[in-house]
């Protein structure tokens, strides 16, 4: 040797050794640490991603939801008159001007306008309407005949203004200023063309057309549609009635994102806020306000759902990563233990570590980032909207945070290994696993999960930190399962060696020995959990967006029908679907459903609970035949026996006596019959009903008297005459309700034979009724489950005419479709009986979404004068309760899932790369001493599986009891419901589901990769290590 | 470069075992001086392993003191015991492949373990040439994985070497090797000591090998059993005044015998009680 540096020699290189020795010799761990900082940056990258992909779809959502008056901002200055004179409204541009910059560089073009109402001082009716100026509204509607309007005085009408009020170019029609005299002369109008709408985002919700019509009758009205016109018409008038001008502009679509809007949103405000200030005339309209308002509170669901189910599967990754790390480093215990014989020190051997295993995980974060991008380009082209990509500061600082976890995480790792004691370092042969038994860190770390969990069960932890709660049950019982069942497999293991299973034996001996298995267990057990976390929560926020949607649409397709002619809407449903199977009439109250039951049941949706058939019989009405009544004359016989009426004097009274008829179109009528005679007298009544010329119903008997009068003694009733015909009619007490109440007491008693008779004591007001049985006395009804106990308070359901009327619970159901809580379902026969169908009650059509039903039902009441109003379709409020955050951050546990089943089975699959040499001496060890090789690849193939199987148990039942604890703080819709719509319960098809893939895929992976160990088991093997 | 001598004063070393201590080493006086190739020999278990670690500060003593050169190992921050390990002291552990990076080659190791001397500003061999003078040149650049048992502990002989040490330690460096292996190893170890004045000191079960070493210690029970010195056996006596018999004599006086010391003209005999005729056993010290 010499003391010269020859000019051969070159220095060690750390970075060459490094390199050499991760990609040239341990290839398949750097590989697996890539794949792993790969799915760990992907993951943590991926949540601002994905969050910001669904805001912006939200608010194209939003955007597209909205109504275009909803989507633009309009000031409006209004006119104001006084008993002194008048105020004009603001120059429109004027009214422009107060719209800040900020906020119209959000808009789109700002459009100026003027409005105000008009009516024709000529004609039978005149039409009252709109007269509009809106600046440049000619390019934005179909001239259909003559000009644009160029001069004052000019407009554009409708055709329907056309031929409702003869309005044809040409015509002339004067108008009147908000004050007639000679200063402010009447304004003429002249038609020069008329007009259609189209573009209707320019106008801004300004409805236009629809309104012309003309009403007939006592009162009779009429409605012209707008009159478009120039502004120098409202510049030359004098100030006209309601008159108002403004300055409104759509919200910019184009590129609007989210900051977008939630700066107009916040411009919107400060305008609102400074409103008063600018001027008492000054008006905002805008729904802006509204729409950030909703995004906002969907972003901060969504900034609880994300982290939910993101954050327990980072720290998931993360403690993955450790393990490997932690075995990776293990493995590289000689390098450590040279490193430090040659004086490196604790230091120097990390940096050995560190030079070999963070290249490799470096180099996994920049796939792992672009997997997040790409995952976020998928993600935008599966969300609804236009929005383009984006990356963010979000995305940025996820990765910066990913790389800063796998830095820590690493450096943690080497450092550990690197500072033990050099005498443990050096020591030959395998590190022994740490014992079953609770380590001192160990227990700290089980208490305070445990305690964590506790707190979580309890309710104690709340906010953010309650998220946390299904990853912490996880966690605990994954750490306990492997402490727990270590002794018992050990135990097991021997007895059943002692028995000669080897196989079994072995393989329960070595899981309850080595800490790998106890790592399998944890790691499968919180994979799983979170698996089955992850996609219950999906499947239930499935469920709970069908049910809110299938309740609030009540029916595939809903429609009112204005107007309250049921029998008219019953004989047009006769038409358009003679099957009667597919469209049913529905009269919806304040918070009472009359259906016609045999139809509704089979159209509308229960999602939750739908009433037993015993219950829809209850509701039925009684079997009892009505009264038929024909023709417009009426007699009755009348004895009033005993029968006495006093005022509150005592002075004798007359009592009158009337029937009430009810007829098919829902019109109720009392038909006087005269007074009843005199005590103990007998006489015969007639009296006159119109409304019966084409049929009706007896609905009641009916007293009047004085208010305050006291009636009592019987009386007695025969032979019911219409037009001199005898009326097959009610003659025995059973055929007659009682009528009762405080004041009032009617009650039906034995009479002669074909007559009825009631014994009577009323007093207070009047009329008083009693009804035909045919009537319910107490409508059956089904309730809903909150409504109040009719035990403690007498039930009663709305009427079709309004008024309350006694109801009779016949069940209970959770839901009862598009009504409120404390609402209550009836027979539409039922309910209509006897009563009117007054504006208090709206007649809907419920039916099968199917257009041509759809058209003709549209088709058969538009032969019957009836319009189908606006369809409520379940498929629209759907995809309403759809397109929300709600179902999109519970839509990442589709990925969540198999993110974290790829995180064991990585981990398997690393933990098999590290240990395999020690594994398959092992089992050459057998070999060589006689074990066959069948029985050395079975031992290999079920060497995990006992881990691999209790985890999966574990990992199953612990997502349950987590998603048991957590669900009810999830938010599965957008607002949280008035109504109970949401059911939490487990949903068992997506549980047994993932307990399947896990219970397959995971054994299977283990199984596989103990074959390949076992395959290389030669006994040559057995030298390796020595 | 010098050797550095060793001593060890009232050395204990005690291991802490789940429930019960094990003292593995129980005062040990041992004194080496500088440039002297020493065999410790033993039973498997008497604590020859636990010495050398000491030696090398990877343990520090339960008791007594550790000097190698002017250095106090037991007291020693471990900033100064990675630099002697560094500079001054280089460790052979059993096993070849414990000794050296995996995945390299000869060169490769040596070189790491130069690094930090080098950094040090100490003036060392060429790689190349450290690799050559144990004659595996040839081999130099070849993967670790195609070295022949014999080459591979010739590699970590090389890099315990490399920094040119004052004392090496080497741990049954023979082992596992066939015998022109073994002899390469040991004329290698010897052509350390004899070129560089290196103090050797290495642990070895093989009699052949303890034979050609010109002085060997005998480490029984955790302490100094005896000494051999050119084929002769000796026993030590300690620094408190026992005198350990060596084995063929212990067979004969087994524990509780008393035992007369007589000296007769320039040697001394021991005489067990009731044997007064008979001398048991004796054994002669130069005066």
């Amino acid at each position: 040797m010499t003391g010269s540096r020859s000019s051969r020699s070159h220095g060690w290189s750390p970075v060459r050794h490094a390199w050499r020795s991760a990609w040239g010799h341990r290839r398949g761990q750097a590989v697996a640490l890539v794949a792993i900082s790969t799915l760990i940056t992907a993951c943590t990258a991926f949540a601002p991603v994905y969050d910001r992909a669904m805001q912006q779809a939200l608010v194209d959502t939003l955007l597209a939801q909205a109504t275009p008056a909803e989507a633009s901002v309009t000031l409006v200055s209004e006119s104001s008159d006084f008993a002194g004179g008048a105020i004009d409204s603001r120059d429109p541009r004027e009214v422009a001007a107060l719209i800040p910059d900020d906020v119209a560089a959000r808009l789109g073009p700002v459009v100026l306008g003027r409005t105000a109402i008009v009516t024709p001082t000529t004609g039978e009716v005149p039409p009252a309407g709109l007269l509009l100026w809106r600046d440049g509204a000619c390019e934005h509607v179909r001239l259909l005949s003559g000009t644009c309007p160029d001069a004052t005085g000019e407009i554009l009408v409708s055709e329907a203004d056309v031929e409702n009020f003869g309005l044809r170019p040409g015509a002339e029609r004067v108008v009147n200023p908000v004050y007639i005299d000679d200063q402010q002369p009447a304004v003429r109008l002249e038609v020069v063309g008329t007009y259609a709408p189209r573009d209707d985002a320019w106008w801004q919700g300004q409805r236009t057309v629809g309104f012309s019509s003309i009403t007939r009758g006592l009162e009779p009205s009429a409605n012209h549609d707008a009159w478009l016109t120039v502004e120098q018409t409202f510049v030359d008038a004098p100030i006209l009635t309601g008159e108002t001008s403004q300055a409104g502009a759509p919200v910019d679509t184009t590129d609007g994102d989210v900051d977008s809007l939630t700066a107009l949103g916040e411009g919107v405000q400060e305008i609102a806020g400074a409103m008063d200030l600018r001027g008492a005339d000054l008006e905002l309209r805008t729904g802006v306000d509204e729409l950030t308002d909703d995004l906002r509170a969907q972003v901060a669901q969504a900034h609880r759902t994300v982290p939910l189910l993101l954050a327990p599967m980072a720290v998931l990754s993360v403690f993955v990563l450790w393990l490997v790390l932690t075995a990776a480093t293990s493995a590289r215990r000689g390098e450590v233990a040279v490193a430090r014989l040659r004086g490196r020190g604790p230091a120097g051997a990390a940096a050995l570590l560190l030079l070999e295993l963070l290249p490799a995980l470096l180099v996994g974060v920049v796939p792992g980032a672009l997997v997040a991008l790409a995952g976020g380009e998928v993600v935008r082209r599966l969300l609804p909207g236009e929005s383009t990509f984006e990356a963010g500061p979000g995305f940025a600082a996820a990765v910066l945070l990913a790389l800063v976890a796998v830095v820590l995480t690493t450096l943690a790792a080497a450092v550990r290994t690197a500072r033990e004691p050099l005498h443990d370092v050096v020591r030959s042969g395998p590190v022994a696993s740490a014992p079953w038994a609770f380590g001192a860190v160990e227990a700290f770390v089980v208490a305070s999960v445990g305690t964590g969990v506790v707190a979580f069960a309890s309710g104690s932890l709340q906010g953010p930190l309650a998220l946390a709660g299904p990853a912490l049950t996880a966690l605990l019982t994954g750490l306990l399962l492997a402490h727990l069942v270590g002794p018992a497999e050990r135990a097991l293991g021997r007895r059943l060696l002692g028995r000669g299973w080897l196989v079994t034996g072995t393989s329960l001996l070595e899981t309850g020995r080595r800490s790998e298995g106890r790592t399998v267990i944890v790691v499968v057990t919180v994979a799983c959990a979170l698996a089955t976390f992850s996609m219950d929560a999906l499947t239930i926020g499935e469920r709970n967006r069908s049910t809110a949607s299938q309740h609030e649409a009540g029916a595939p397709a809903v429609a009112g029908v204005p107007g309250g002619d049921l029998d008219a809407v019953r004989a047009a449903l006769a038409v358009a679907d003679p099957t009667g199977s597919r469209a049913t009439p529905v009269l919806v109250g304040r918070d009472t459903l009359a259906v016609d039951a045999v139809v509704f049941r089979r159209i509308a949706f229960f999602p939750r609970q739908a009433p037993t058939a015993e219950e829809w019989r209850a509701i039925a009405p009684p079997d009892d035949q009505p009264v038929e009544i024909t023709g417009s004359r009426v007699a009755l016989d009348v004895w009033s026996d005993g029968l006495e009426a006093d005022d509150i004097f005592g002075s004798e009274v007359d009592v009158r006596l009337s029937l009430v008829v009810t007829s098919a179109t829902g019109v109720r009528r009392a038909a006087t019959l005269g007074f009843l005679p005199s005590d103990g007298a007998r006489g015969r009544l007639t009296g006159t009903i119109d409304a019966c010329e084409e049929g009706c119903r007896l609905a009641a008997l009916q007293l009047a008297t004085a208010q305050g009068a006291n009636i009592r003694g019987e009386l007695e009733l025969a032979d019911l005459r219409v037009d001199g015909r005898p009326v097959d009619w009610v003659s025995s007490a059973s055929d007659w309700n009682t009528t009762q109440d405080e004041d009032t007491l009617i009650e039906p008693v034995a009479g002669s034979e074909g007559s009825v008779r009631f014994a009577i004591d009323a007093s207070g007001f009047y009329p008083v009724e009693v009804s035909p049985a045919w009537v319910p006395a107490a409508v059956p009804a089904l309730l809903t489950d909150d409504h109040p106990d009719s035990d403690d308070e007498p039930l009663a359901v709305q009427g079709s005419d309004g008024i309350e009327r006694p109801g009779d619970e016949v069940g209970r159901v959770v839901l009862l479709p598009a009504m409120p809580d404390g609402s209550a379902l009836v027979d539409l026969d039922a309910v209509t009986r006897g009563a009117a169908i007054t504006r208090d009650s709206r007649i809907e059509i419920w039916m099968d979404d199917a257009p041509d039903l759809e058209a003709a039902v549209r088709s058969a009441l538009g032969e019957r004068d009836l319009a189908l109003g606006d369809v409520r379709r379940y498929a629209d409020v759907r995809r309403t309760y759809d397109d929300t955050v709600a179902s999109w951050s519970l839509a990442l546990g589709a990925a969540v899932a198999p993110a974290v089943m790829l995180l064991a089975l990585l981990v398997l699959l690393v933990l098999a790369a590290i240990g395999w040499r020690t594994r398959a001496r092992d089992l050459a060890v057998l070999r060589l001493n006689g074990v066959d090789r069948r029985t050395t690849r079975r031992l290999g193939v079920w060497a995990r599986l006992p881990a691999v199987l209790i985890g999966v148990v574990g990992g199953v039942l612990a997502g349950l009891g987590g998603a048991a604890l957590a669900m009810p703080d999830v938010a599965f819709l957008p607002e949280a419901p008035e109504v109970p719509v949401l059911d939490v319960s487990t949903s068992w098809a997506a549980v047994v589901a993932v307990a399947v893939v896990c219970l397959v895929l995971l054994p299977v992976a283990a199984a596989l990769t103990g074959l390949v160990v076992a395959r290389r088991a030669h006994v040559e093997r057995v030298r390796e290590g020595g | 470069m010098h050797g550095l001598a060793i001593r060890t004063r009232g050395l204990v070393h005690i291991y802490h075992a789940e429930g019960h201590d094990v003292a593995a080493l129980s005062g040990v006086d041992l004194d080496v001086a500088a440039g002297e190739m020493v065999g410790l020999l033993g039973p498997s278990g008497s604590g020859k392993s636990t010495l050398m670690s000491l030696l090398a500060g990877i343990f520090r003593p339960s008791a007594g003191k550790v000097f190698v050169g002017e250095s106090e190992l037991s007291t020693a921050p471990s900033r100064d015991l990675d630099r002697l390990r560094a500079t001054d002291v280089g460790l052979m552990l059993q096993g070849a492949g414990r000794n050296l990076l995996p995945h390299t080659t000869p060169a490769d190791n040596v070189r790491f373990a130069q690094h930090r001397a080098r950094r040090a500003g100490r003036d060392l061999a060429d790689p190349a040439d450290v690799i050559a003078d144990l004659g595996l040149a040839e081999h130099a650049d070849e993967p670790l994985g195609r070295l022949t048992p014999g080459g591979l502990q010739l590699a970590a002989v090389a890099v315990a070497v490399s920094t040119r040490p004052g004392l090496l330690l080497c741990d049954e460096p023979t082992s596992q090797l066939d015998h022109a292996a073994r002899d390469q190893v040991l004329e290698a170890l010897a052509r350390v000591n004899r070129a560089y004045g290196t103090t050797v000191v290495l642990v070895t079960h093989d009699p052949d090998v303890a034979r050609v070493l010109p002085r060997t210690v005998t480490i029984r029970d955790g302490r100094i059993g005896g000494e051999g010195r050119s084929g002769e056996e000796y026993a030590v006596v300690t620094a408190d005044g026992f005198l350990p018999l060596l084995g063929h004599v212990r067979d004969r006086l087994p524990p509780g015998t008393l035992v007369r010391v007589h000296e007769v003209g320039d040697h001394f005999e021991l005489r067990a009680q009731g044997d007064a005729d008979d001398a048991t056993g004796s054994t002669g010290k130069d005066r």
